[in-house]
């Protein structure tokens, strides 16, 4: 029992590693957009965005590298948790303020902010709460590849939910 | 024990595969809703018809020169109308720009909104529209029954309504020059003259 525990830590750490490293990838890669998308959300000062964003992409890639590592992996699914709220109440605080038409810019698909992005953050933080959870044990070679493969099919079907989401817009406009 | 390890790691293959597929049919979901989303100008039903004469108007722009409504003989109008506060009229600034630029021989480009002047100096030095005529008349407005921006009028050299619409992008506002050029106002038009000839 205790080792399906660990197997599953192991599925979950590569879900949220991918989606905090793809995050962190489309700050940085789109970096005006992403000031773009986050000055939508009117939560901060236009001008002090850029930095704003600048230190979320580096947690977001300390996060990861926490994740990975065994000896830091509760820190990391903290800290990821953290992340994972963090966007979830921004959105919320701008879905409360009637702004339903901006893009959430979390990476991927696009997708405007609406009450299923925020549900999904609170699903991710309760998936990264529970890696910060779960004690430490050691997998084999096998369990790892397991692991990691049960984590990628997992990366697939949050990618298909992303993609459902993103064309939420395009059921609205027509309705 | 064999065979359940056979059957597990087929079922495992069976799952990414079909995970693999079910994902490249989302995507091309999400293609086929881009494709098919009309980029036509919204054409709204209120306001003069489309081929209908313009009626004449005599306009102030912001700088004082007059302005009418139609009434050159040679020569077409695009009466653009914005706000200071929507953003997609800013963004479709550079577009009208363009095609200020790349229609000059026939078309003249005409802004217009309605309001105080002041916030409106402000809009056209902070995004340099010194070059575009800048009307303010509610009665322009009212004569187009313009309840949403960004809108768009493109009156002909004879002074009738050749097109017309709520523009987002600036497909939309091409295909306004698409309407005049095809002689089909509309795309239900266009729809239906397919249906005629089928």
């Amino acid at each position: 029992m205790d080792s399906l525990v660990a197997h599953g830590v192991v599925a979950a750490t590569v879900l949220v590693v991918v989606i905090l490293a793809r995050a962190a990838w489309h700050k940085t890669s789109q970096f005006l957009p992403s000031v773009g998308f986050a000055q939508d959300y009117g939560v901060l000062p236009e001008a002090l965005v850029p930095t704003a964003l600048r230190l979320l992409a580096l947690a977001e890639a300390a996060s990861v590298l926490l994740l990975l590592l065994p000896a830091t992996r509760q820190i990391g699914g903290l800290a990821a948790a953290g992340l994972f709220l963090g966007y979830g109440l921004l959105m919320a605080l701008a879905l409360s303020r009637g702004k339903t038409r901006i893009d959430c810019g979390c990476g991927g698909a696009p997708q405007i902010v609406s009450g299923a992005t925020v549900a999904r953050n609170a699903v991710l933080a309760a998936v990264a709460l529970a890696i910060a959870a779960a004690p430490l044990q050691v997998v084999g070679p096998w369990g790892a590849a397991l692991g990691i493969l049960a984590g990628l099919m997992l990366t697939l079907l949050y990618t298909i939910a992303e993609t459902l989401i993103s064309h939420a817009r395009f059921i609205r406009r027509q309705t | 024990m064999e065979l359940l390890a056979f059957s597990n790691i087929a079922l495992w293959v069976l799952v990414l595969v079909e995970l693999g597929i079910i994902l490249a049919l989302t995507r091309q979901i999400g293609i086929l809703f881009e494709r098919v989303t009309p980029v036509g100008a919204m054409i709204s039903d209120s306001g003069p018809d489309i081929g209908a004469k313009v009626p004449s108007l005599a306009l102030t722009a912001l700088d004082g020169a007059a302005l009418t409504l139609g009434g050159s003989a040679d020569r077409a109008q695009l009466v653009f109308f914005l706000s200071t506060t929507c953003p997609i009229c800013k963004a479709l600034i550079p577009a009208l720009r363009s095609i200020r630029r790349d229609e000059a021989g026939w078309l003249d480009v005409v802004l217009a909104s309605d309001g105080r002047p002041d916030p409106h100096r402000r809009m056209i030095e902070k995004e340099g529209l010194q070059d575009f005529p800048y009307v303010l008349s509610a009665e322009l407005g009212q004569t187009f029954k313009v309840a949403k921006l960004p809108f768009a009028v493109l009156i002909g050299a004879d002074d009738t309504i050749v097109s017309k619409g709520l523009i987002n992008s600036r497909e939309q506002l091409e295909s306004l020059f698409t309407a005049k050029e095809s002689g089909i106002p509309t795309l239900q038009a266009a729809m239906q003259q397919a249906a005629a000839q089928a």
